[in-house]
């Protein structure tokens, strides 16, 4: 039979995978307009503003990279800020000490040691641990790590890396020098959407639908021949690198790197991000770290203000919208654009 | 010819308790094989084993004259075990179609084959023209963008065996299909059960409860009791065998 022949079915309210025809163009439209906002700040935006929007830009991304794991694959780190300052302490001591590696290269090293502990916590414990487990052993990772650079004389112990020089980058006709914060910021909306975009396309790619099995159903993916184990270890390698990766271009922006970096309640930041924007959705966390950003500019003047409404939106989100932000607009969306499929079959 | 599957004093424990103590069954190539046997029988434990879910104890599991007592799950399926659970399992969240998609892609991957050019991120146009097909043999199609977690019961049983046959399986590995179903959809997998066979040639073994559903598919039962064998034979053979009759004792299956 032609498939062309079968009476088109109701559609969901979910594009899921792409399988349906792509009819919401909506995010690439918000997308392509926040790009091009996110490009002219260095030209309206006051030094701490842009400052904060360069901060949002690495947060999304570390945020994004913690619901690889959450939201594609299922599973649930605890510790991601060790990832992270993996990466910025790779960055900010190599060029602090002025290694004559180039700038792109020690990004890519920095998110390579993210990767390899990743592939190392994975093939140790992820075949055994899941869940409550896997979670706690990589606060306890984390906190380790810490322990271990607070009595590092080279990587600054208590006090951190400080005054680290911004980079500049050779590219063959000509020389690009990130010292001033406008060109360092605009290096940062680059590479930021660059790594988003790669990440959007392994989400939605086959290897993406790979996770999104996984996390619907392990054990049935694996009678489809699926290799569980070996995929979620795959995950967390790619979640650990992007987390380092966006801790190895922290560095040169904030100039320094201390011990908060690896503190659990950093660990905390990609969890609020997710559960704010949406979990389960690939722009959600980007859009939660852009909302609490936000707030924490605006109530800035008013201490105790901003944990106040993070923790009333927290609750809210929790009780009244599970699916974020991002599940919010859909639901509303599905509600005006069709009536959804009602039941049973 | 060798059977598909053979199973040679297989036993499993758990810990002290010895719950299968040394099965030996074979399996021919296209036959319907049926495990039955009272509550606690050990009839899943055996089902598992076979499958790979429990580790055993001792004996060995052989498929296609390979053994494959200690394969792992994933490569089982690979290699043509296809599994659907008491409970139906598919992708709740993902749509119908997004579900067969999956496992056209997990067959395709685990082969080894292409599902299209690696940076095309959407499904390609044969796995899609597949899944599709499958659909509309089992008469899925119409809810095919529907996610599979507002289905019915008896839909998402179907779904379960679209899933599988989209392996390409070479056993069917059938863990009490028409458990909870009402009477209709029960006859409804019964003939589904019967057409792969008829179809595809496909090799069944089937745990069941209902003795009308085991009567009219198995070519062949078993009938185990506190992990051991005591019977197997063909329907006719075990019904009236005077151990199986004992075990029975007044239940449903004399009258059967």
């Amino acid at each position: 039979m032609n498939p062309a022949t079968i009476a088109p079915g109701p559609k969901p309210a979910e594009n899921l995978n792409g399988v349906a025809p792509a009819s919401n163009r909506t995010p690439f439209v918000l997308g392509a307009f926040t790009l091009v906002a996110a490009a002219t700040v260095p030209l309206w935006a006051n030094p701490g503003m842009e400052f904060i929007i360069g901060l949002v830009l690495i947060q999304a991304l570390f945020a994004m990279s913690w619901n690889i794991l959450f939201g594609y694959a299922g599973l649930a780190s605890f510790g991601h800020a060790g990832f992270f300052a993996m990466g910025a302490y790779t960055t900010g001591a190599l060029l602090r000490y002025q290694v004559a590696i180039p700038f792109p290269l020690m990004l890519i090293l920095g998110a390579s040691i993210g990767g390899a502990a990743a592939w190392l916590i994975g093939i140790v414990a992820l075949r055994r641990l899941s869940g409550i487990f896997l979670a706690v052993l990589t606060v306890a990772l984390s906190e380790i790590l810490r322990l271990v650079i607070s009595y590092s004389k080279l990587l600054g112990a208590e006090d951190g890396l400080s005054n680290i020089p911004r980079p500049k980058i050779d590219i063959g006709f000509t020389v690009l020098n990130l010292a001033s914060s406008q060109a360092y910021y605009l290096f940062l909306l680059v590479t930021v959407s660059m790594a988003t975009a790669g990440l959007w396309w392994l989400l939605h790619s086959r290897f993406g639908r790979i996770f999104e099995v996984i996390r619907e159903d392990a054990e049935r993916a694996t009678f489809l021949g699926t290799n569980v184990a070996g995929y979620r270890i795959l995950a967390f390698v790619i979640s650990g690198a992007v987390a380092a990766f966006a801790g190895a271009l922290y560095a040169p922006w904030t100039r320094i790197v201390t011990l908060e970096e690896i503190h659990w309640l950093q660990s905390l930041q990609p969890m609020l991000h997710t559960l704010l924007g949406g979990v389960g959705s690939f722009w959600g966390p980007a859009i939660g770290a852009a909302v609490f950003a936000a707030i924490g500019y605006y109530t800035r003047t008013f201490a105790g203000l901003y944990e106040v409404i993070v923790g009333g939106l927290l609750i809210t989100i929790i009780l009244l919208a599970p699916s974020g932000v991002v599940g919010m607009y859909r639901q509303l969306h599905a509600r005006l654009a069709s009536r959804g499929y009602q039941g049973g079959a | 010819m060798t059977p598909l599957l053979q199973i040679e004093q297989l036993r499993v424990s758990y810990g002290e308790r010895e719950v299968i103590k040394g099965v030996n069954l074979d399996v021919g190539r296209g036959e319907t094989f049926a495990v039955i046997g009272p509550n606690g029988a050990g009839k899943t434990t055996l089902f598992k084993a076979i499958t790979g879910e429990v580790l055993v104890s001792g004996g060995a599991v052989r498929f296609d004259g390979r053994d494959i007592t200690d394969m792992p799950v994933h490569l089982r399926a690979r290699g043509g075990f296809g599994r659907t659970f008491q409970v139906a399992r598919v992708f709740q969240g993902l749509t119908v179609l997004g579900n067969v998609i999956a496992s056209v892609e997990a067959r395709l991957r685990g082969a080894g084959r292409a599902c299209g050019a690696w940076y095309v991120w959407r499904p390609a146009r044969h796995v899609v023209e597949e899944a599709e097909q499958l659909l509309v043999d089992l008469s899925l199609a119409q809810v095919r963008h529907v996610e599979a977690r507002f289905l019915s019961h008896g839909d998402k049983k179907r779904l379960e065996i679209a899933l599988v046959l989209a392996q390409e399986p070479r056993i069917l590995m059938l863990d009490e299909p028409t458990a909870g179903m009402s009477h209709s959809d029960r006859r409804g997998i019964v003939e589904l059960i019967q057409r792969l066979r008829r179809d595809k040639g496909i090799t069944v073994v089937m745990t069941e409860h209902d003795m009308d559903v085991i009567f009219g598919l198995a070519d062949r039962i078993m009938v185990l009791n506190y992990g051991e064998l005591i019977a197997t034979g063909t329907p006719g053979e075990v019904r009236v065998n005077p151990l199986v009759r004992e075990v029975y004792l007044g239940k449903e299956m004399i009258d059967a």
